[in-house]
């Protein structure tokens, strides 16, 4: 079965990563569990003792001697409790710290498609809320239920060994519970799954009121009530949801509380009667009388560990999904290359899982020392072409060659010695300036004149210059003194990365986007003067940028449709004409460029 | 102190509001605890007592006792089926109330307000505190409080009745171990507040890893190591501490806890003193016993219970905070649409938290039915300006007028009802296609038709056809079409467009949209707000020649002001932006 699945390797996992802390932990979790039923014997045999001693029937030596050990137990019993607990506190830390390493690694060891699945979505998501801690809970969570069920029996045979009656009452007692307390953690798992929708859509208004660009577009339109319209019918169906499942949880709950109270009385009643008869003594009689609500309680909560580790287990398969994923086939072995030509060679290319053709047998050669340009209307493929030439996605048919060798088989550091590259969709870490450009040539890093150098290519020197720590500024909201930067200000420094990287092809995907028009153009002027003597591979769609390139592709349906200079493809009827003249219209003289459009 | 009763007060109030019957039983079930704990060791003294002594003869009365005994017993599953009907209806209801009144506030804070990160902040520790249903907290803390102190007050009387000595002993026993455990609570309680920041930076480390462009950029630069080092770091710091204190305050509890049994121990001894002396009989001695344990650990049990209480306290003071955040301060006065036009004079603006003015006293004039082009490079100010156009934003100083309404006495909503906007950072709704347009206007939602008309207008066949038509579902998460950046920002046009406004605001409009497009869209625009007043933000500076008029911002002003060809003929900042652009078309 799954729980059990579940727990072992939870417990397995604990095991691999400390086993001294998991003995330990062990330990004072299970021994304090045999204590409840010692106790109960304990005290039978003190008040036995004293009541012997107290007619006359007795020495007080065996009293002393029952009630020293009756101490000595419970000072026994709370120390290893308190040993436990703390355990209890730090084995968490211990195996996070052992572990987490380790899945990072194998993070980092995926293949790049999984991360870009639909389907593998919610499994990173949940994987980004650090999943060790939730392995160190479910292992906790074992033996905490182990615990309890040894407390259970060991009191439940002290009881069968006092009267078979009391036993028998016990175990009427615990089955039914048991089986309550099961069928409430398949409510609570029910209700979970009825009402994620709901909880869900709530997530994303809630999370819609806590932007202040949502609230600022909606307090315009007043479009507020709309969303506290919304708000109300998903909580209000949510609270209905819950309603139904709590009336039912409720209702097994009073019939366990009934079957308490029933215990109860039946208890009192056996222990009366034989106390009565003569059948146990006065010290059994009070030991089990003291205790019928604790053994009660005892099984209660065995019900509410086994509920609630069949609640923990279960979130953990996705962790089993996780493990199950297959290593990536990008790690190759060869480390070196004849020459740095790129060559397309009939590559078509569809996204794992999809029918549609992104590239249709795409073949082209760019060689090293070239400026290329990849022009294309929005969806062309042109970031897929990308992704493709780094390896991260195997192509579905054809051969990506650097240098003669198939891209996915070179080792990572010498892709990174030939691609830099910037994304369209480029991260902006909220960590130091310094950070965020060594990250394109983690040499660079302690290497102020060189980062302060690519920061100026890229354009945004005074991005350090004008902050008070310089390079060392941090950035984005998570430090205290962290300062946001603009779209513009994070593309300059995601700009200043590929400006670091010593790599032979320099890679830019949509680079200007977020600039403004004079920032646009310096940097284009920027291109050219600092690359000159790199290779470099420009996407855009705006075009002036192509203008400077030796070599425009343009893509059209998943096909390099025309190849050639500035002035070639300006020469031609095509799509790069078309897509020229609409953006130039605004610059040039009108009844030109109304020439130029007529498709 | 003051801040601390007044949200008790809000706390009481609210858990009442939101399930009153909850409360009450709470507060009723809480003394038959204190019953059972006071009740139970004196009926065992008595049956024992029964017991030892005489029993023939006396049946009926042992029996009686018994059956009292059990029927004390039955108050504790009484009790639990109380407690869970609380905490069901306390979950239930909580949530949608607690989030409600959340929700309820969210709208009427200032803009200025949300600008300060602190505010997003205050909102999610808000959030959590809900989430974890921590608002209930505090009234259950006090109620066990109260519940605690009543069975230490009868405890007392019972152990009392045998010996003075021995309540001595309890209090003087239960004192180590509460001390100890107030200040390991406290100091927990530091670090956690002291550590929250490095806890922070350790989740966003991780986070990296999972993140499908984090990930993109870690492959193919190799940085992943370095994150993966930082993470550990910052993961040691947080266990050294953690450890530390733990390992001191485990060393201290066991020694509390020694202490106590001692005392423990020190009550049988005298006990069984009083018991030799014919003081007390066989039954009160266990009586005793069972009075002590249950005195001791209610003494231990309401220090904690304050350690709670503060805590408890802390928590909600976290979800209270929320609603301290400055609201909307809103005008009197009905807006009636401009019929000359909009001046701004002398306007100054500074975001929360910013070092310097984002605006450094802007003046311009907008005549009714112009078409104006702001331009100027990144941080010039236009966005600040645009969003001080719609009023959303106040002045720090100057003044906006509305022919001669001024800007701060307007009652809000009646300004916004006649201006529209298509923002920079439009919003994706993840609502559908109908619903993401028609909330320009959410009074005519309903107009399918018009609304079709729009979108296929501005966004085209292909995105209806797309998405499924008007009721599409649009947005990844929610099972429906994923949209491109291009495509959401024409939605977010038409959503603008949507709204009947005689004054419409457009930041950047096209900026992720590729040439065709945005050519398509640009003369289309001209088109559809030809009856209207309009302003128009962008970075293409082409757009600017069919303006009425154009104005440059830089550095927080209006520096220059006037049509293309003016504009040209200065010679100032407009002509050398025009130019580093317009030389890449030439």
């Amino acid at each position: 079965m799954k729980v059990f699945k579940n727990s072992f390797f939870a417990v397995k996992t604990a095991w691999h990563y400390a086993p001294f802390r998991v003995l330990v932990y062990l330990v004072s979790q299970l021994v304090p569990g045999t204590f409840a039923g010692v106790q109960i014997v304990l005290q039978r045999y003190l008040v036995d003792s004293a009541c012997a001693w107290a007619q006359g029937a007795g020495a007080i030596g065996p009293v002393a001697v029952w009630g020293g050990s009756y101490v000595v137990m419970l000072i026994l019993w709370v120390t290893i409790s308190w040993v436990g607990g703390y355990q209890a506190r730090v084995i968490n830390l211990t195996l996070t710290e052992r572990m987490a390493p380790d899945i990072m690694d194998r993070l980092m060891k995926l293949e790049y498609a999984d991360f870009e699945k639909q389907g593998t979505q919610e499994l990173f998501q949940r994987m980004s809320r650090e999943p060790q801690k939730m392995i160190s809970n479910v292992f906790q969570a074992v033996v905490n239920t182990l615990k309890t069920i040894l407390s259970v029996v060991s009191v439940m045979a002290v009881y069968f060994a006092i009267s078979p009656w009391v036993g028998v009452g016990t175990l009427f007692l615990g089955v039914p519970m048991l089986f309550f307390s099961w069928q409430t953690a398949r409510g609570r798992k029910r209700l979970h799954k009825q009402t994620t929708d709901e909880k869900r859509r709530l997530a994303d208004l809630k999370s819609l009121l806590a932007d202040k660009n949502a609230m600022y577009e909606m307090k315009l339109f007043s479009a507020d009530r709309l969303l506290a319209d919304k708000w109300a019918a998903y909580s209000k169906a949510l609270e209905r949801k819950n309603w139904q499942e709590g009336r039912r949880m409720a209702f097994l709950n009073v019939a366990s509380c009934v079957l308490r109270a029933i215990y109860f009385v039946f208890m009192t009643a056996v222990l009366g009667y034989s106390f009565l008869k003569g059948k146990v003594s006065l010290g059994q009689f009070t030991a089990a009388l003291t205790n019928v609500r604790s053994v009660s309680g005892g099984i209660n909560s065995v019900g509410n560990r086994v509920s609630s580790l069949f609640q923990n287990a279960f979130l953990l398969d996705f962790y089993m999904e996780f493990e199950a994923l297959p290593d990536r086939g990008d790690l190759g072995q060869i480390d070196r290359t004849l020459g740095k030509d790129i060559v397309f060679d009939h590559v078509s290319f569809r996204y794992p899982g999809t029918d549609r053709e992104i590239l249709r047998n795409v073949s082209f050669c760019i060689r090293e020392g070239e400026h290329i340009a990849f022009v294309g209307e929005n969806g062309a493929g042109k970031s897929t072409l990308i992704k493709l030439m780094l390896g991260l996605y195997a192509p579905t048919e054809g051969r990506i060659t650097i240098g003669g060798a198939p891209v996915r088989e070179l080792t990572e550091e010498a892709r990174r010695k030939l691609l830099a590259v910037v994304f369209q969709d480029y991260c902006s870490y909220q960590m130091t300036l310094r950070e965020n450009i060594a990250f394109g040539g983690m040499g660079a890093l302690e290497d102020d004149g060189k980062l302060l150098a690519a920061l100026e290519a890229a354009g945004g020197r005074e991005l350090a210059e004008d902050a008070e720590k310089g390079l060392d500024r941090n950035l984005g909201k998570l430090a205290a003194d962290g300062q946001d930067l603009s779209g513009g200000q994070w593309q300059r420094v995601a700009m200043a990365r590929a400006f670091v990287s010593d790599a032979a092809w320099v890679i830019l995907d949509e680079p200007t986007a977020a600039l403004d028009p004079i920032a646009e153009s310096r940097m284009y002027e920027n291109f050219s003067r600092i690359f000159s003597q790199r290779s470099v591979l420009l996407i855009s769609h705006r075009l002036a940028s192509a203008r400077l390139a030796d070599r425009i592709l343009v893509l059209d349906g998943g096909h390099i449709v025309q190849d050639g200079n500035h002035e070639e493809l300006m020469g031609q009827e095509g799509l790069y004409r078309i897509m020229y003249s609409a953006q130039s219209s605004f610059y040039v003289d009108e009844d030109e460029s109304e020439n130029n459009l007529c498709r | 102190m003051k801040k601390a009763l007044r949200y008790i007060r809000y706390n009481f109030r609210d858990c009442f509001q939101a399930a009153p019957g909850a409360i009450l039983v709470t507060m009723m079930g809480y003394p038959c605890n204190a019953l059972e704990a006071v009740a139970g060791p004196i009926l065992l003294a008595a049956i024992l007592e029964l017991a030892l002594g005489n029993l023939a003869g006396n049946e009926k009365r042992f029996v009686g006792l018994l059956a009292l005994y059990g029927g004390l017993l039955l108050l504790n599953p009484l009790n639990a089926i109380c407690a869970r009907f609380v905490e069901m209806i306390g979950t239930v209801r909580g949530n949608t109330c607690f989030w409600g009144k959340m929700f309820d506030f969210a709208r009427k804070i200032r803009l200025e307000a949300l600008e300060d990160p602190a505010s997003l902040d205050r909102f999610k520790r808000a959030d959590k505190i809900v989430e974890d249903n921590l608002v209930y907290w505090l009234v259950n803390s006090l109620l066990a409080c109260v519940t605690d102190l009543l069975t230490c007050v009868g405890t007392m009387i019972v152990v009392g009745s045998y010996s003075k000595i021995l309540v001595l002993a309890a209090m003087v026993g239960a004192i180590p171990s509460m001390v100890f455990q107030i200040q390991a609570e406290k100091r927990r309680t530091d670090v956690r507040r002291r550590r929250t920041d490095t806890q922070r930076r350790q989740q966003y480390y991780w986070e990296l890893f999972t993140k499908r462009d984090a990930v993109k950029e870690m492959r193919s630069m190799g940085f992943d190591s370095y994150i993966k080092d930082k993470w550990q770091q910052s993961n040691r710091e947080l266990i050294g501490e953690i450890r530390g204190i733990e390992y001191a305050f485990v060393k201290k509890d066991i020694l509390a806890v020694c202490i106590e049994n001692l005392f423990y121990a020190f009550n049988i001894v005298v006990s069984l003193a009083l018991m030799i002396r014919g003081r007390i009989g066989i039954g009160q001695f266990a009586a005793c016993l069972g009075a002590f344990a249950g005195f001791q650990s209610a003494i231990q049990r309401m220090y904690f219970d304050m350690a709670t209480i503060v805590n408890a306290y802390h928590r909600i003071e976290e979800y209270y905070d929320y609603f301290e955040i400055e609201t909307e301060r809103d005008g009197q006065e009905e807006y009636v649409p401009f019929q000359k036009g909009i001046s701004v004079r002398d306007v100054t603006f500074r975001y929360s938290g910013g070092e310097k003015d984002a605006l450094q006293g802007v003046n311009l004039d907008i005549r009714k039915g112009e078409h104006v082009v702001i331009v100027g490079e990144n941080g010039s100010g236009k966005t600040t300006l645009a969003k001080l156009l719609t009023g959303a934003y106040q002045p720090g100083e100057g003044q906006i007028c509305y022919d001669s309404q001024r800007g701060s006495d307007l009652r809000r909503e009646s300004l916004y009802r006649h201006i529209s906007i298509v923002p920079q950072s439009f919003v994706h709704y993840n609502f559908t296609l109908q619903e993401n347009v028609g909330i320009g206007d959410v009074s005519r939602m309903g107009e399918e038709k018009a609304m079709g008309r729009l979108v296929s207008r501005v966004a085209g066949e292909e995105l209806l056809e797309k998405v499924g038509g008007l009721k599409g579902q649009l947005g990844r998460e929610f099972g429906g079409a994923e949209l491109s950046g291009g495509e959401w920002q024409k939605v977010a046009i038409a959503r603008g467009l949507w709204k009947d406004s005689d004054f419409i605001i457009l930041d950047e409009p096209t900026s992720a949209l590729d040439p065709l497009v945005e050519y398509d869209i640009l003369s289309n625009f001209a088109e559809m707000i030809r009856d209207k007043t309009s302003v128009i933000i962008s970075h293409r500076v082409g757009i600017c020649r069919d303006a009425d008029k154009i104005i440059v911002m830089k550095e927080g002003r209006a520096v220059e002001c006037g049509s293309h060809e003016e504009l040209l003929q200065k010679g100032g900042e407009y002509r050398r932006i025009w130019q580093e652009q317009a030389k890449w078309y030439g």
